[in-house]
């Protein structure tokens, strides 16, 4: 089985004898669904090392704060 | 043995851990093979003889529907382990099915009218099988709801697996649809039991498109998952570790 060009030239292939906004609708169209797919699950990856990263930095700032009680607790006893 | 695979399935760290070396090659190659298929079937495959060029969409069309159902396979396959065995990486696999599922059923219902336009002269008629196409859509989109109704994670895995399992009548009646009523839609080109009645130079850029959609949703689905499992496991070490590592 040879595999040859369907079209004379490249603009017969963007017209497609009429077809063209049929065909080339629907390949942009899935294509970009797909990307959308694509895309969602690494953002949310992102927002997850987001919320992450400032969750750690609530808890050492709550750490810090208990720091200097524990001290005075230490001292008074 | 077995048993011990199947039991290992049970880990979410397992299953994150097991798959992280084989994102990058299914990625090139399933993505590789979706544009090359495309290619193909876009500029290297004969025009149809009654259709001219529209027929092209076909290349698209019949492999996001069949992936759309097998998809729907597997969201019911895998609500049905996570109640019967408890397996809460079960419940994560169905749950991040629903959208590339409904995804799936979308880009088949707007290529169909597209594609319906020039062919029939219609959009849309409620035919048997694109009516059951979007019933499709909607059980997708009622899961997908489902999951985000409910503030117990629990109550949200349960519900929507049952919903998955009870949908699951719609299947055999899209697949069957052409056969049992006098419909628009065409039958079956691609037969399992005799010839079929494609072309050669267009069944093997459709059935490579099928291939690559298939190697597609398979990405996406682990993908979806390995983010659903870093999000329901954050509170662990390891998952705290690894975010902590990316930053």
């Amino acid at each position: 089985m040879t595999l040859k060009f369907a079209f004379e030239n490249l603009s017969d292939f963007f017209l497609m004898n009429g077809h063209g906004p049929y065909v080339w609708s629907s390949y942009a169209i899935t294509f970009a669904v797909i990307a959308i797919m694509a895309a969602l699950p690494i953002m949310r990856r992102k927002a997850l090392i987001k919320s992450q990263r400032a969750q750690s930095l609530r808890e050492s700032v709550i750490q810090q704060q208990d720091v200097p009680q524990e001290s005075n607790k230490s001292s008074e006893a | 043995m077995a048993w011990q695979w199947f039991h290992r399935l049970g880990s979410p760290r397992w299953f994150y851990e097991k798959t992280s070396p084989w994102m990058l090659w299914l990625g090139l190659i399933a993505f590789g093979l979706l544009i090359f298929g495309a290619i193909w079937g876009l500029g290297f495959s004969p025009a149809d003889s009654k259709q001219g060029n529209s027929y092209r969409i076909i290349f698209i069309h019949v492999p996001a529907s069949i992936v759309a159902l097998a998809g729907y396979y597997v969201m019911a396959i895998s609500g049905a382990v996570g109640l019967i065995w408890r397996m809460k990486l079960s419940f994560m696999v169905m749950k991040s099915v629903a959208p590339i599922g409904a995804a799936l059923t979308f880009a088949s219902l707007l290529t169909g009218a597209i594609w319906g336009k020039p062919t029939w002269g219609t959009w849309w008629e409620w035919d048997a099988r694109i009516t059951s196409m979007l019933v499709l859509l909607f059980l997708y989109i009622g899961v997908i709801a489902l999951q985000n109704a409910y503030r117990d994670r629990d109550s949200a895995d349960k519900t929507c697996a049952v919903l998955s399992l009870v949908g699951m009548v719609n299947i055999p009646i899209i697949y069957k649809s052409v056969d049992w009523w006098y419909t628009l839609h065409q039958p079956a080109t691609l037969k399992f039991t005799e010839a079929s009645s494609i072309h050669p130079s267009m069944a093997y850029p459709l059935l490579t498109m099928i291939l690559a959609v298939y190697l597609v949703f398979a990405w996406l689905l682990l993908t979806y998952t390995r983010v659903e499992i870093l999000d329901r496991e954050k509170r662990t070490k390891w998952v705290a570790d690894l975010l902590k590592k990316s930053a």
